[in-house]
């Protein structure tokens, strides 16, 4: 208990591979009062790489919010090793913030702060470590992400792919227990994404990382996914490892996973006719 | 009728949004005096790196605005009171003007416009780029983290370029009354200090550090609530300057009027 890792933050090793280490139970979930989440049910484990898929709107960028603590569930529960957050206050979920890294869309950089700087910037926040290690550890993540000679760029001088390796650097800074990861290949070239995806399974396979992945690259979803989620109306509507997930006769999940326009998906969402809208009715 | 109700719904947005900047003050003293002690440190370097950004780039508009409505008001006050033969009081009017009312007004106004509408622009543009998230995910606080280093230089810098703007305007009155009277810099002092009392240097460096906070809170405020991309970003923006020089004016009147009347 209580030991340090290897960048110096507190955390405890009870977590052996295949525990669970995410639960959510009955999340719920509305704005303005329209519901987004209907009640989600997931668990993740450790070493486990989990792949959230759904169209947009149906709640998957929300469950990743309510997980990483950033917003709070009308109802329902949110564990992180074993501890409730929803019903933490902002101070103690620090501790629990410090075990997870999360990968933003964007790569939400710090644009006033070089490359460097914001890898180290967890680093310098959260442990007590000297710069000089603080500069080894910049070198490791940089070249995890095959960025080492960038380190003193701003981020305005990275293309948006450069951003997304730089945000996966920093995510991993304080050696993280669990990596959210949301849509990690948005934006990127395919063999970039072929990258992040080793770097992703990795991290699982070695470190006993547990990897929670939004996304829409269905090639890449079935690449590193141990275990699939799709999301649809705010439900999970299918789970399970990626060849039953591809085998399920499920017409949503088939039109979900092979892009097809015809399905059962709805293309509009409008509820009144059409031709009554156009002639004013 | 729709007149009032319009006036109605503005003046009640505003009273939240003050609610907000207060809430926004009360985060900012617990991260200023209770966080440190529970190991939560300052963070002093970046809040000198703001005092600089703010206080010291915003010194030569400062100074052409103070330094002109200086010489502007020496003539207007110096036509009137040379009716009563008493010219050479201009010195006075100078002295307790800008100490008491014009320098922490002038300054404020401009710093609402130079600090406040960039922290409106920078912490908004954050919000939007997911900065402020991806800082709450990591376990800093945006308000300790941006807002406690950017708001405390605020405070602290408007005064001193307040100060600066009180000796701008008053040479720039000095430079009317020499050319009009022909009189030694040490008469005009001599005259300004005779009219000027203690209570207006300390009434004015209160003021303008009130006004600091005052543009600090709105620019961070408009900036942390932030919506809707970079159409929203460029309407904290417009917002910070509007709601800051409408708060500023409010509460000189409101302290002018306790303090002196």
């Amino acid at each position: 208990m209580g030991a340090k890792g290897a960048s110096g933050v507190d955390r405890d090793s009870q977590f052996k591979k295949g525990d669970v280490i995410v639960r959510c139970r009955d999340v719920r979930k509305s704005y303005d009062g329209r519901p987004i989440l209907k009640g989600v049910d997931l668990e993740v484990r450790k070493g486990e790489t989990l792949v959230i898929m759904g169209g947009s709107g149906h709640g998957k960028s929300t469950m990743l919010r309510l997980m990483i603590g950033a917003e709070r569930p009308d109802s329902g529960t949110v564990e992180l090793f074993g501890q409730e957050i929803t019903k933490l206050s902002e101070r103690d979920l620090y501790p629990i913030k410090k075990r997870f890294g999360v990968l933003f869309q964007s790569g939400a950089l710090y644009n006033s702060m070089t490359v460097g700087e914001n890898i180290a910037l967890p680093l310098r926040e959260h442990t007590d470590l000297d710069e000089k290690i603080i500069s080894i550890i910049i070198k490791l993540k940089l070249e995890l992400v095959g960025l080492r000679d960038f380190e003193h760029l701003m981020p305005a001088q990275l293309s948006g792919g450069m951003k997304k390796r730089v945000g996966l650097a920093r995510a991993i800074a304080l050696d993280p227990e669990i990596i959210f990861y949301d849509e990690p290949g948005a934006g990127l070239d395919p063999v970039m994404l072929a990258v992040i995806d080793e770097l992703i399974m990795g991290l699982g396979d070695k470190l006993g990382v547990a990897s929670i992945v939004v996304t829409h690259e269905m090639q890449s979803a079935f690449r590193i996914a141990d275990r699939m989620v799709l999301m649809h109306g705010g439900l999970v509507l299918a789970e399970g490892s990626p060849e039953q997930i591809r085998t399920t006769s499920d017409p949503v999940v088939q039109q979900f996973i092979h892009g097809k326009a015809e399905g059962p998906i709805p293309l509009r969402l409008s509820s009144r006719d059409f031709a009554e809208d156009l002639l004013g009715g | 009728m729709s007149v009032v109700v319009a006036l109605g719904r503005y003046g009640l947005e505003i009273f939240w949004f003050v609610l907000g900047c207060f809430r926004l003050f009360l985060d900012f003293l617990y991260w200023l005096v209770i966080g440190p002690l529970k190991g939560f440190r300052l963070r002093m370097r970046e809040t000198a790196r703001q005092a600089v950004r703010m206080g010291v780039n915003s010194i030569p508009i400062v100074f052409l605005v103070n330094f002109f409505v200086g010489v502007t008001l020496a003539v207007t006050v110096a036509d009137i009171l040379r009716i009563f033969g008493a010219i050479e009081y201009t010195a006075s009017v100078m002295g307790v003007g800008f100490w008491r009312e014009l320098s922490p007004l002038l300054t404020a106004i401009i710093m609402s416009g130079f600090a406040g509408a960039s922290l409106a622009a920078e912490i908004g543009t954050m919000k939007v780029g997911e900065e402020l998230m991806a800082l709450e995910a990591s376990a800093l606080n945006p308000i300790r983290f941006l807002c406690v280093p950017r708001l405390l230089a605020v405070i602290v810098m408007v005064p001193i370029v307040t100060l600066l703007g009180n000796v701008f305007g008053i040479y720039g009155g000095y430079l009317v009354y020499y050319a009009m009277l022909d009189l030694s810099w040490a008469q005009f002092y001599d005259k300004m200090l005779d009219a000027m009392k203690v209570k207006d240097i300390w009434v004015g460096g209160m003021k303008s550090a009130i006004f600091g906070g005052i543009v600090g809170l709105v620019g961070l405020a408009q900036g942390l609530r932030v919506s809707g991309g970079a159409e929203g970003v460029g309407r904290a923006t417009t917002n910070a300057v509007v709601y800051s020089i409408i708060l500023i004016i409010v509460a000189d009147c409101i302290m002018t009027v306790v303090i002196y009347f």
